[in-house]
């Protein structure tokens, strides 16, 4: 029978893909047997009442209209102290959730109707498919090329909207080995219900052997640099012409100023925008004369790009020089 | 004003189709809405009755997936624009309200009449948006999947809403109107009714919220047809400007939709509890404070969609918050058994399942509320439960407890008591059986909108389906048995629950004035003398 039990429980519960999964399901259980505990009070004595004071005969009095604030100020400030406690219990791991650390290994992720694109940093590129090591964090760093989608790892009790136009990011630690289930959660269209890919998550010794066997001959920052450097992105950006167009060496996670006196910190989406649509939001003291690459970049492009921005260094050439094809942080 | 010998009501007054057609009274006016809301009550629930035969397989093997995805959008846009919205005020709330407070009819009987014929061409444009081929977005309309990427009727659909949004416009103006200007002389505010305050509450969400959909489906038009670039990011839009729009106006319709369910809860109980409603001005206050708090939660809908780390988590807290006063309701409900002489006709056994199915639906809310389950649970089937045990389990049980409680006033005449109970049973059996295996489906990993599903998740699926299968056997009798009581049903008699209502203070069904005689409401509850004064027909 215990293990009748269990087997229902084994089914409700998805697998446990991480210690967050299982901080959420411990979290679920406790708001359960809260409600369920209040949910019997009122039955009870709904029940109680319907059959202490059932009809009898025919009641002659006209009752007084009855009201007793005490009982109503209990019942008020009771139920907002428990849900303003349980809202405060629970932000804690909500938080942790949100923000990833920044050790996390990055994977680009396009959705479009009806597939999952995926891109290692070290080259691969995966369709509906990605394999990750087990026990490091891993950032989603997410775009859509068409409609809204959504990325939800049920065994990770994880989801985050994909977006068309900008990125969206999500983040977790696989903790167990195995093949889990992605599914899209908003819908797309046509093939909504079949927009599945698979999450298999390897030791990471196999992973990097898997790494190896699937390994391309340049990685993303390599193909972010020959974007960068055919498309004449060097000409302008580069440390001789700063008078131009600001460089971008080093300035990934840098607060600058716009034109109109804003400060905006350089992140992806910013970079992105900038690529695509310069005169968005215009850097202080630079002339308008970028043109704009929404029609020349692929969302794949722009990906390359970005990683390329990122690590782009007035020292890159010693970093490069030191980076092994195939090297995971 | 004088009564005729022969009994005159306003239903044998006058009867012709044009008499009915372009009739003043709310009374009939109730009526008219009845049948135009049932209308789409039917069509909704055929295409659910498809989608869960579709359900029963995890392959999508019954109809297309184009198909499928037609059937659930008409399925949400039928039910809650031209059934769950309207049906509470426009029928019960059309009928009662004025007889309630002790008046001739609404403050301008005209508009009432307009708002029903705008209701019906807003409808029209949906019948036509179904026979033209359907619509594809899902109730919601997200953009660009509904502004650049469906190939479907998303024009006239979104146009039959706009049209209705009207409607309920006008049904709101009218309806404050009337509690403000048209009272009985000593039917002061604290002594309204909880019903009519529920109405008045609505009212203000009607003409407050309403607008913003409009609006937000006139930019959607715009973009569309005009390349104005509101959503679009491409254009330089933002999708989630849709998303927080949409919400402005949807969430508050979810107490459109459950504030008069609870005002007529709120009547059945002390009626059958032959006691007063306890607590009256905490219920009162709990229904303000939910029409405004419920403006400042839409939010919660948008956890997982983008929107920053801080609106996610004042959402959170707000949303929290505005559970306790639906809280306070359930308590205050409670609290009015005590002491009572309790009997279970139909009507009290739709409001206890009511009580029963509602905090089912309420608890379930306050996982959605909670930031980190909700992320796993947000678009899953966890939330369709969530919603359903509110707006099935709530409000379409009170309206059930409703319409069955004042059948006796409206017609004149008895339902079945018996056959109400049993349905009542059934109905409520049925929809436990289609929705709470949903929420466990909905935990387990199943997002919705799915035409086809992992098999894992199969056995739920056939039993949600078959109880709604035991769901629509419960809907077909009280649709039976009352259209036949409507005709042969036994004679009511003024006040067949010996109710102390002000609405049953006058012969059923009423007069076409209402009362025979001015009213004047001494206190909230009628003594004995008061009401044989008030007894005229």
């Amino acid at each position: 029978m215990n293990s009748f039990y269990r087997s229902i429980l084994h089914d409700i519960f998805p697998r446990e893909g991480s210690q967050y999964a299982a901080d959420v399901d411990a979290m679920v259980l406790l708001l359960t047997g809260l409600c369920i505990f209040v949910f019997l009070g009122i039955m009870a004595t709904l029940l109680v009442f319907s059959i202490r004071y059932r009809k009898k005969n025919q009641r002659t009095d006209v009752p007084n209209r009855s009201s007793n604030t005490w009982l109503e100020v209990t019942w008020t400030i009771g139920p907002l102290i428990i849900f303003v406690g349980f809202f405060s219990f629970t932000l804690g791991s909500y938080l942790k959730a949100e923000i990833p650390p920044d050790n996390a290994r990055e994977m680009f992720v396009v959705g479009k109707q009806w597939m999952w694109k995926f891109q290692h940093e070290e080259g691969p590129r995966e369709l509906n498919e990605i394999h990750l090591p087990m026990g490091g964090p891993v950032r989603l760093v997410m775009i859509s090329e068409d409609v809204i989608h959504s990325l939800y790892l049920p065994d990770f009790r994880i989801k985050q909207d994909v977006l068309p136009g900008r990125y969206t990011q999500l983040w977790f630690t696989p903790e167990r080995k195995g093949v889990f289930t992605i599914h899209c959660a908003e819908f797309c269209g046509t093939d909504h219900s079949r927009m599945d890919a698979k999450v298999t998550v390897m030791d990471p010794l196999e992973f990097d052997n898997w790494l190896k066997s699937v390994s391309t001959n340049s990685t993303l920052v390599d193909r972010g640099r020959i974007l960068f450097e055919s498309h004449g992105c060097v000409s302008c950006h580069n440390s001789d012409t700063i008078d131009q167009a600001p460089s971008l060496a080093d300035s990934y996670g840098k607060t600058v100023k716009l034109d109109n006196g804003d400060a905006i910190t350089i992140d992806e989406n910013y970079l992105r925008e900038s690529i695509l649509d310069p005169q968005a939001k215009k850097r202080a003291g630079y002339r308008p004369i970028m043109p704009a690459y929404a029609r020349v970049f692929s969302e794949s492009e722009v990906i390359a790009l970005l990683a390329f921005l990122k690590s782009y260094s007035s020292h890159r050439l010693e970093i490069d020089s030191k980076r092994e094809p195939g090297e995971s942080q | 004003m004088n009564p005729s010998p022969m009994q005159t009501d306003y239903l044998n007054i006058e009867t012709s189709l044009k008499s009915w057609l372009l009739t003043r009274d709310h009374k009939r006016i109730a009526w008219l809405y009845l049948g135009a809301v049932l209308f789409f009550f039917v069509i909704g629930a055929i295409a659910a009755a498809m989608f869960r035969i579709e359900l029963l397989t995890p392959k999508g093997d019954f109809f297309s997936p184009d198909f499928y995805n037609r059937l659930f959008t008409i399925h949400g846009i039928v039910m809650v624009w031209f059934f769950l919205v309207p049906v509470i005020p426009a029928t019960l709330g059309n009928f009662l309200l004025p007889l309630m407070i002790g008046s001739k009819d609404l403050a301008f009987p005209t508009l009432n009449l307009v708002s029903w014929y705008v209701f019906v061409v807003g409808g029209l444009f949906t019948i036509w948006t179904v026979a033209a081929g359907g619509v594809d977005t899902g109730w919601t309309f997200y953009t660009p999947f509904s502004s650049v990427y469906s190939n479907s009727n998303t024009l006239t659909a979104a146009t039959g809403i706009f049209i209705t949004g009207f409607s309920s416009i006008m049904t709101g103006i009218n309806f404050i109107a009337t509690i403000h200007r048209m009272r009985a002389p000593g039917m002061s505010w604290l002594r309204l009714p909880v019903f009519v305050w529920t109405l008045y509450s609505t009212s203000l969400i009607f003409i407050l919220a309403t607008p913003v959909l409009s609006t937000v489906l006139i930019l959607l038009f715009l973009e569309t047809q005009f390349g104005m670039g509101f959503f679009n990011p491409v254009l330089g839009g933002d999708p989630l400007l849709f998303q927080h729009l949409f919400w402005f106006y949807s969430h508050p319709a979810v107490y459109i939709m459950v504030l008069p369910a609870m005002g007529i809860v709120s009547e059945i109980v002390p009626q059958f509890a032959r006691n007063k409603i306890f607590g009256y001005r905490f219920i009162v206050g709990a229904t303000l404070a939910i029409a405004v708090i419920g403006f400042l939660v839409w939010g919660h809908h948008m956890f997982v969609s983008g929107q920053s780390l801080y609106s996610n988590m004042i959402f959170s807290f707000l949303s929290f918050v505005v559970g306790v006063p639906s809280a306070i309701k359930v308590f205050n409900w409670t609290a009015t058994l005590y002491r009572g002489s309790i009997s279970f006709e139909a009507p009290m056994i739709y409001a206890l399942g009511f009580i029963f199915l509602f905090t089912i639906g309420g608890m379930s809310g306050l996982f959605l509320a909670t930031l980190s389950i909700d992320v796993h649970v947000h678009d899953t089937y966890f939330v369709v439960a969530h919603f359903h045990y509110i707006m099935v389990g709530g409000s379409i049980l009170a309206l059930l407890g409703g319409v069955h409680y004042w059948f006796p006033k409206v017609t004149g005449r008895l339902y079945p008591e018996r056959l109400a109970q049993g349905s009542a049973w059934l109905i409520i059996a049925g929809f436990n059986f289609t929705f709470f295996p949903q929420f466990i489906l909905g935990y387990m990993g199943m997002p919705r909108r799915y035409q086809s599903y992992p098999d894992r998740f199969q056995t739920l699926n056939v039993l949600s389906s078959a109880g709604a299968f035991i769901l629509a056997v419960g809907y077909l009798l009280p649709f039976l048995y009352l259209t036949w009581s409507l005709f042969k049903g036994a004679k009511s008699g003024p006040n067949p629950w010996n109710s102390d209502g002000l609405e049953w203070q006058t012969s059923s069904p009423p007069i076409k004035e209402n009362f025979a005689h001015a009213v004047t409401y001494g206190f909230r509850y009628l003594t004995e003398e008061a009401k044989s004064n008030g007894v005229e027909t």
